[in-house]
């Protein structure tokens, strides 16, 4: 990374992470993602107390997070002018894109991850459950996949978080007003919220939800990782059309976006 | 970052982390849980108080409850040679034990007669009340943010007073 890179990703964090957004997303995130309860660690209990619940509660932050940080470093700074100022320094559009957004995704990864690690930690992820079953006079014990289920929330984590940073820097720099990509990004992710709710869990559309989509592939990894392990198997009611729909939507919609944003941003006219 | 940052930033962890405290202070139960051999969990018990209530045990006789954390637990082993974080004896149906953990973590909840693993039993088993190391942790994280902004915020207005 040139020392130019450095520099405009650090002022980005400054200027996108100023206070009180930082305080404010990490203030929700905790009390959202903290309040889970567990007494019973079983692998299949982990996915329905855990995981389950830390997607539908932290969706609306998810979105919030990057409707407003996204929205402020493309949107805004269009707007305001801000990005013509940048373009003054001998640095190409294309670096400028690169630092503004990949400064403002790792924040958003770093800031969520930790919360989810603090949860991890909390529910005993990273200290599997020991099981034990006799056989033929004496006991044998069995580990919990929890730390691998920890490993595909976070994965699945980084997912979302970039799909969502994706579509709002397109929408951003598409619409180059903050508040209408602010209005159109919130409409299209909780009306697909709310449309989908309406959906069966047998649908594939389903799970093009935010919230329902990154369960599916927790569950349905942690399944299969249960099942390679050799330890039996685990019903999560996610077969590989359902996971594969979600996979496919966060990964192909958030490269596909992050592609456009950047074509968007080499061919604007600024002026 | 600077300090003044971070101190604020501190103070709003350590302030979320009291309401996830008070939030989390709702009572959890496991439900009826059944055993043929009196072996039970691993539960993930919080430093609260716990409350263990013997619904039946078969055949009548008197038992000896002890709570193993997950990493002394071997069933392999005989249960006396076991570090327990709670034991209490001569129980019998009916009976409800109040205690609480050491420490936050993975718990078996055992129940032995004299020759060892007790027969068919059933208990259920809740946790209630706050946490006491999350309440500590929350309200260090909040002492400590609560004198960074004070320390920083005394020096930015003596900076300011000073005559140029």
């Amino acid at each position: 990374m040139t020392g130019k890179m450095r520099e405009l990703m650090s002022w980005e964090l400054q200027e996108s992470w100023s206070f009180p957004i930082l305080e404010l997303v990490l203030a929700v995130s905790i009390i959202q993602a903290l309040t889970f309860q567990l007494i019973q660690p079983e692998d299949a209990n982990i996915l329905t107390s855990v995981s389950d619940p830390f997607w539908k509660s932290m969706l609306f932050l998810f979105a919030i997070s990057a409707a407003v940080v996204f929205g402020r470093s493309f949107g805004e700074s269009i707007e305001k002018r801000k990005m013509v100022v940048l373009l003054g320094y001998p640095v190409s559009r294309k670096g400028i894109f690169l630092s503004k957004f990949f400064a403002n995704l790792f924040a958003c990864v770093l800031v969520f991850g930790t919360v989810l690690l603090a949860e991890g930690v909390m529910a005993f992820l990273f200290e599997p459950r020991v099981a034990w079953a006799p056989h033929s006079g004496a006991w044998y014990s069995m580990n919990s996949i929890a730390p691998a289920i920890w490993g595909f929330m976070f994965l699945s984590l980084s997912l979302v978080v970039f799909f969502t940073s994706s579509l709002m820097s397109f929408l951003a720099l598409a619409t180059k007003r903050f508040g209408l990509s602010i209005l159109v990004f919130l409409v299209f992710v909780f009306g697909l919220e709310y449309w989908t709710g309406t959906l069966s869990n047998a649908e594939p559309l389903a799970y093009l939800s935010l919230s329902r989509g990154p369960a599916a592939i927790v569950s349905y990894l942690s399944a299969a990782y249960y099942r390679t392990m050799g330890l039996g198997y685990m019903g999560t009611g996610i077969t590989f059309g359902l996971f594969s729909t979600a996979l496919c939507y966060l990964l192909i919609g958030a490269v596909a976006l992050f592609v456009v944003s950047l074509l968007l941003l080499q061919r604007m006219d600024l002026d | 970052m600077n300090l003044l940052r971070i101190g604020i930033v501190t103070l709003v962890v350590g302030l979320s982390l009291m309401v996830v405290t008070n939030m989390r202070a709702l009572p959890i139960g496991t439900g009826l849980q059944g055993s043929y051999i009196g072996m039970f969990g691993p539960f993930l018990l919080e430093p609260r108080e716990t409350i263990v209530v013997l619904r039946s045990v078969d055949p009548p006789t008197d038992l000896t409850l002890s709570v193993i954390n997950q990493k002394f637990w071997n069933p392999n082993q005989n249960i006396s040679q076991t570090v327990t974080a709670f034991s209490i004896g001569n129980l019998t149906q009916s009976d409800i034990v109040i205690f609480d953990v050491p420490s936050r973590g993975l718990y078996y909840v055992v129940l032995s007669n004299e020759t060892g693993l007790s027969g068919q039993t059933s208990i259920r088993l809740d946790q209630r009340g706050f946490a006491p190391d999350l309440l500590w942790v929350s309200a260090a994280l909040l002492f400590t943010g609560v004198i960074t902004v004070a320390v920083q915020g005394i020096r930015i207005l003596k900076t300011h007073k000073r005559p140029a």
